[in-house]
C-alpha cells in the first residue's frame, strides 16, 4: 500500500534521513522507534507528504507527489506530534474537521455520523459540545486521534499519539488501532517512545539509528537488549510475559549510543 | 442671507479698542467725547497727548534698549538698532524692508528663498530652515543681534537655546491685524525708524477707516463658510480668518466651534446655506504668477461639490480663494478689502484692493507690483 | 445505545447551527434598522421622507447620506472580513491587515499623492493609498517566500513595514508645507464623506467579489487553525491558501481605506465580536464579521456626526475610542485564551 525507497532528507545544515526504505501493507501496525533526533518525525512527515524528501514514495502504486491533496487526504491521515492548544470551536467541530476531504459546504448526515462515531470510540462523547480550549492535554490528543479516525482513511500515520495519555487510555488507544487495522485493513504507522507498547501492539517494528534503519521486523526480533543498548545507550532487562516482552531500563550504559 | 444685528451708532472698527495698543483708546474716547463738551475735553486731549509724547520721548531717549510688548504680552527690553538680524517671520521681513533695514537681515526661514522674485535683496541671506523648526546652530553661527519669529513657532525652549548663545529672540504676531500697529510701532522704535513706521500705520489706519465706513454703510452681515487648506475643514472662532471676516462685516458660520480648523460634515455646510465661501489656498510664489494658476482648478472643484449649486454661494458663484500673501502681515488690510468687496458689493463698488496692494508693494516694499493673490480677482 | 447517541449528537449540532443562523439573522435585521437610522440622522434636517424629494433635502439625502451609508456598509464588511481572514491565516487573534502594515502603507501613499499632486487631485491620493497598501502586502509575501512563511515571520515583517511607512509619512510631513501637512493629517483621520458614487462603485468592485471568494474557502480557513501540517494532511494547499487569503484581505482593506482614510480597529474588533456570537467556524464567522463590521462603522459614523455637531468627529477617532475599551475588556475577560 505504501512504499518508500531510499529516502534522504536534511534540514538546513543538518542531514537527518540517510537512506530509509520501508513498505507498508494493509492491516499492519508498524512502530517506528529510536532516540530523539534520529528522524522518526521526519520520516513520518515525509510519508505523509508534509515534507518532500529525495527518493520515492508510492501510495497505492502512485507517486505520492502526484496525488492531489484532497484525494491524498482520503487515503492517508496524519496526526502530528503537537496539537494546537487553542481552537475557537467545540470538540465536535474539531473532529468534524477531519471530514474535510468529503465535505462540500454543509456536513451531510454521514459526516456527522462518522464524527460522532469517532468521538464515541475514543470515549469523548460527553465532551462533544465543550469548547476545545477547555479540555485537558490528554483529551486534546484524543481529539486529534478522533479527527484522524473520522477521516476514514486507508492509512494512519501518527507521531507519538499516546504521549499525553494516561496508562489506561494508552492501552485503549493502542487496542483500538490494532482492532481497526485488523477489521478494516487500515495500515498504521506510528512513532512511539514506549518500548513496551511497541512490543505489545505492533506487528512490525522499525528501529532507526542516526537516520538509517538499524533493524526491521517483528518487535521481539528487533528489540533485543543489545540493539537497545547500541541505539538508545541504555541497559535494559528484557523479560517475557504473557502479553508480550517487557523492558526494564537499568541504567544509561557507559558506551556511547 | 443671514442678517446680524447692527448698532445704530456709527460703527468703529474693533481694532481701535484693542487693549494691546495703549494710547489708542484714550484718543478714541476723546474723539467720542468731543461731540458733547469741547473745552474741558480739549484740555484733556492736550494733557493726554502730552503724556503720550512724554512717554514716547522718555522711551526714545532711554538709552541702549527699547521696551516693547511682544506677542504674549510680555514687556521685553530689546537692544536698540540691531545690526544683524535673523528673521523666521516672513511678515517681519516685510516690515523690516519697509523700515529700510532689510540689508541687515543675515538669516531667513526657507520661505524666503522660495520667493526670490519678491526678495532679491535677501538672495545672499542664509537659509536657516523651517520657521517652526530652524537650525539653531546655523542661527548662532551668524551671530545675530536679534532673532524675530512668530508667537507660537518655534516652540518653547527656543529663547533659552538662543539666550545660551547670547542672542535675543523677539516673538511677534504680525499675522493678526489687531496686533499690527503694536508690532510695527515696536519695530519702528527698535530701529529708530519711527517716522517710517508712522507713515505705514497712518496709511493702514486710513485704509481700516475706509473699510469700517463701507462696512457700517452696508446693512448686511452675510453668512460665510470659511474653509482652511484641507477639504471640509472649517475655520473656527480662534482662527485668523474669523477675525478678518469679522472686520469685514461678515458672519462665520463656524463661529460656534473654537478650533482653528476642524472637520465638518458636508451636510452641515449645505444646511447653513452660506452666502459666500472663502477658502484659504495653498498657492506658493504668487508674486511670480501671471494668472490664477492652480486656484482656478480648486475653485472649479469647490463649485462642483455635491449640493453646492443649491446654496446662495454656489448659485451666484461667490466662491473665493485667498492666499496668505494678502491675509497676514503688512498687506493683510488688502485681504480684508477683498472680503469687503465680495460681501458688500454695493458699498464697495469703487474699492480696488489691487490698488491698495500696489501701494503697499511699491511704496512700502520698493518692488514693482505684480502677481495674482486671490481668485476670482475682479 | 449508539443510535440514540448519534441522534443526540446530531441534534445537538443541529441546534448549535440553528443558534448561529439565528444570530446572523438577528444581526442582519439590526444592521438594516441601524442603516435606516443612519439615513435618517445627520447634521441637517433631511430625513427619510426626503427619499422622493428633489430639492436640497433630496440632494442631501441621495448624494450625501445614501453614499455615506453604503460606503459604511462596504468598508465595515470589507475591513472586518479582511481582519478575520488575516487572523485565520496568521493564526493570531491580534492580526489584521493593519497589523501587517497596510494602513501605514496606505497613509504613506496618500501623503505622497498629496505632496506630489496636491490634495485636490483625488485620483492621486486614492491611487497612492491603494498602491502602497498593496505594495506592503506584496512585500511581506515576498519576504515570506524567501524565508519560511510561518505566521510569526509574517507578523514581524508586518511590524517592520509599519514602522517604515510611518517614518516615511512623518518625513513627508516634515518636508511638506503647512497646507500639505493639514491635508495629510485630515486624510489620516478617516472620513466616510469623501466617497462619491464613482468611488463607491470602485470600492464595491474590489470588496464585493472578494467576499464570496473568501466565504468559499471557509472550511480551509477552519483547518488552518489546527496547524499547517494538520491542514496539509487534510488536503489543504496551505501556502496557496495563505497567499490567496492575504491578498484578498489586502485588496478589501486597500479598496476600503484608499477612499475613506484610515479607519482602525474594525478589522480587529469586528471578528472578535462575531466570534463571541457564532464561534470560530468560518462558514458563520466570515458573514457575521461582515455584519459586525458594518454595524460598528455605521454606529461610529452616526455618533461622530451627531454627538458634537457641528463638529464632525472623524470616524477613525470614534472607532479608536470604541475599540480600546473593547480590547481591555477582551484581555481581562478570558485571560489565557483570545479565542
Amino acid at each position: 500500500m505504501l512504499k518508500a525507497s531510499d529516502l534522504f532528507y536534511s534540514y538546513p545544515g543538518r542531514p537527518v534521513l540517510q537512506g530509509v526504505s520501508l513498505t507498508l501493507s494493509p492491516g499492519e501496525v508498524v512502530a517506528v522507534l529510536g532516540p530523539n533526533g534520529t528522524g522518526k518525525s521526519t520520516l513520518l512527515r515525509c510519508l505523509a507528504g508534509a515534507l518532500t524528501p529525495q527518493g520515492q514514495i508510492e501510495l497505492s502504486g502512485r507517486a505520492l507527489g502526484a496525488v492531489p491533496p484532497v484525494e491524498r487526504a482520503r487515503l492517508l491521515a496524519f496526526v502530528p506530534q503537537h496539537v494546537p492548544a487553542r481552537l475557537p470551536m467545540t470538540v465536535f467541530e474539531a473532529v468534524l474537521l477531519g471530514r474535510r476531504p468529503y465535505l462540500s459546504w454543509r456536513p451531510r448526515p454521514q459526516d456527522l455520523e462518522a464524527t460522532w462515531e469517532s468521538l464515541s470510540i475514543l470515549g469523548l462523547a460527553e465532551l462533544a459540545h465543550r469548547e476545545f480550549s477547555e479540555i485537558s492535554g490528554g483529551q486534546r490528543q484524543k481529539v486529534a486521534l478522533a479527527r484522524a479516525l473520522a477521516q476514514n482513511s486507508r492509512l494512519l500515520i501518527m507521531d507519538e499519539p499516546t504521549s499525553s495519555l494516561d496508562l489506561r487510555h494508552q492501552l485503549e488507544v493502542m487496542s483500538l488501532l490494532c482492532a481497526r487495522a485488523e477489521e478494516q485493513g487500515t495500515g498504521v504507522v506510528l512513532a512511539v517512545h514506549d518500548l513496551n507498547l511497541a512490543a505489545r501492539f505492533a506487528s512490525r517494528a522499525l528501529l532507526l539509528h542516526q537516520g538509517r534503519i538499524f533493524a526491521e521486523g517483528p518487535p521481539e526480533q528487533v528489540l533485543t537488549e543489545d540493539s537497545i543498548r547500541e541505539v538508545y545507550g541504555v541497559d535494559v532487562l528484557r523479560m517475557e510475559a504473557a502479553a508480550g516482552a517487557m523492558y526494564f531500563p537499568l541504567a544509561a550504559s557507559s558506551s556511547p549510543a | 442671507m443671514r442678517h446680524g444685528t447692527t448698532s445704530s451708532a456709527r460703527q468703529r472698527p474693533n481694532w481701535f479698542a484693542d487693549p494691546a495698543i495703549p494710547f489708542w483708546p484714550a484718543c478714541a474716547l476723546v474723539r467720542q467725547m468731543g461731540r458733547f463738551s469741547p473745552l474741558p475735553l480739549v484740555l484733556l486731549v492736550l494733557m493726554l497727548l502730552l503724556a503720550c509724547a512724554c512717554g514716547k520721548n522718555e522711551q526714545g531717549q532711554a538709552g541702549p534698549v527699547v521696551v516693547i510688548t511682544d506677542a504674549a504680552g510680555r514687556e521685553i527690553a530689546v537692544k536698540r538698532n540691531p545690526k544683524r538680524i535673523v528673521t523666521l517671520n516672513k511678515n517681519a521681513a516685510e516690515i523690516l524692508r519697509m523700515l529700510g533695514v532689510a540689508d541687515r537681515i543675515v538669516g531667513v526661514s526657507d520661505w524666503i528663498p522660495k520667493n526670490t522674485d519678491y526678495w532679491p535683496e535677501l538672495a545672499s541671506a542664509r537659509n536657516v530652515g523651517k520657521f517652526n523648526d530652524p537650525d539653531a546652530e546655523a542661527i548662532a553661527e551668524l551671530k545675530p543681534d536679534l532673532v524675530l519669529c512668530y508667537q507660537n513657532s518655534p516652540g518653547p525652549g527656543f529663547e533659552e537655546k538662543m539666550a545660551a548663545a547670547g542672542i535675543q529672540v523677539l516673538r511677534l504676531e504680525l499675522y493678526r491685524i489687531g496686533a499690527l500697529p503694536r508690532d510695527v510701532d515696536g519695530l519702528g522704535r527698535i530701529f529708530g525708524r519711527e517716522d517710517r513706521a508712522k507713515e505705514y500705520l497712518d496709511w493702514l489706519e486710513a485704509r481700516m477707516d475706509d473699510i469700517a465706513r463701507r462696512v457700517a454703510a452696508s446693512p448686511e452681515r452675510p453668512a460665510v463658510y470659511l474653509e482652511a487648506y484641507a477639504d471640509f475643514a472649517a475655520c473656527g472662532s480662534s482662527s485668523g480668518m474669523h477675525e478678518r471676516l469679522a472686520f469685514a462685516g461678515g458672519l462665520n458660520i463656524g463661529e460656534g466651534m473654537h478650533s482653528t480648523a476642524t472637520p465638518v460634515s458636508p451636510e452641515w455646510v449645505l444646511e447653513q446655506q452660506p452666502y459666500a465661501v472663502i477658502k484659504m489656498c495653498s498657492q506658493n510664489g504668487c508674486y511670480s504668477q501671471d494668472g490664477p494658476g492652480g486656484m482656478a482648478d480648486q475653485r472649479e472643484a469647490l463649485l462642483a461639490r455635491t449640493g453646492w449649486n443649491k446654496t446662495p454661494a454656489g448659485k451666484a458663484g461667490r466662491v473665493f480663494l485667498m492666499t496668505t500673501d494678502v491675509t497676514s502681515g503688512g498687506a493683510s488690510v488688502v485681504g480684508i478689502a477683498w472680503i469687503v468687496k465680495w460681501l458688500h458689493p454695493k458699498t464697495s463698488a469703487d474699492l480696488d484692493p489691487n490698488l491698495w496692494h500696489r501701494e503697499f508693494v511699491e511704496r512700502f516694499q520698493g518692488r514693482p507690483w505684480r502677481g495674482v493673490y486671490v481668485h476670482p480677482a475682479e | 445505545m449508539k443510535p440514540a447517541c448519534n441522534k443526540d449528537g446530531q441534534a445537538a449540532y443541529g441546534a448549535l447551527t440553528g443558534r448561529r443562523v439565528a444570530w446572523m439573522l438577528g444581526l442582519a435585521a439590526l444592521l438594516f434598522v441601524v442603516a435606516l437610522l443612519s439615513l435618517a440622522m445627520g447634521s441637517s434636517a433631511a430625513g427619510l421622507r426626503d427619499v422622493l424629494r428633489t430639492g436640497l433635502d433630496g440632494v442631501i439625502f441621495w448624494e450625501l447620506r445614501v453614499p455615506r451609508v453604503i460606503m459604511g456598509l462596504l468598508v465595515g464588511s470589507g475591513l472586518a472580513v479582511g481582519g478575520a481572514a488575516t487572523q485565520a491565516v496568521l493564526r493570531n487573534p491580534l492580526a489584521s491587515p493593519f497589523t501587517l502594515g497596510v494602513a501605514s502603507g496606505a497613509g504613506f501613499g496618500a501623503a505622497l499623492g498629496i505632496v506630489l499632486a496636491g490634495a485636490t487631485v483625488k485620483w492621486a491620493v486614492a491611487g497612492g493609498a491603494f498602491t502602497f497598501a498593496l505594495v506592503t502586502v506584496l512585500f511581506i509575501l515576498a519576504v515570506a517566500r524567501m524565508k519560511s512563511a510561518t505566521p510569526e515571520t509574517l507578523v514581524l515583517a508586518g511590524v517592520a513595514v509599519m514602522f517604515l511607512f510611518s517614518a516615511g509619512t512623518s518625513l513627508l510631513q516634515f518636508l511638506g508645507t503647512e497646507q500639505q501637512i493639514q491635508s495629510i493629517v485630515f486624510w489620516s483621520f478617516g472620513n466616510l464623506t469623501r466617497a462619491a458614487w464613482t468611488d463607491i462603485l470602485i470600492a464595491a468592485g474590489m470588496i464585493l467579489p472578494a467576499l464570496p471568494a473568501l466565504f468559499l474557502r471557509a472550511w480551509d480557513l477552519n483547518l488552518l487553525l489546527a496547524g499547517d501540517e494538520m491542514a496539509a494532511s487534510l488536503g489543504v494547499r496551505v501556502d496557496r491558501l495563505r497567499l490567496t487569503a492575504l491578498l484578498l484581505a489586502a485588496l478589501m482593506t486597500a479598496g476600503a481605506i484608499c477612499f475613506t482614510g484610515v479607519i482602525g480597529f474594525i478589522g480587529l474588533v469586528g471578528p472578535h465580536l462575531a466570534r463571541l456570537m457564532v464561534g470560530g467556524d468560518h462558514r458563520f464567522l466570515l458573514p457575521t464579521s461582515a455584519l459586525c463590521g458594518a454595524l460598528l462603522v455605521l454606529v461610529s459614523d452616526s455618533l461622530g456626526r451627531t454627538f458634537f455637531a457641528p463638529h464632525m468627529v472623524p470616524i477613525g477617532i470614534v472607532t479608536a475610542f470604541l475599540g480600546v475599551p473593547f480590547f481591555f475588556a477582551l484581555l481581562l475577560r478570558r485571560k489565557r485564551e483570545f479565542w
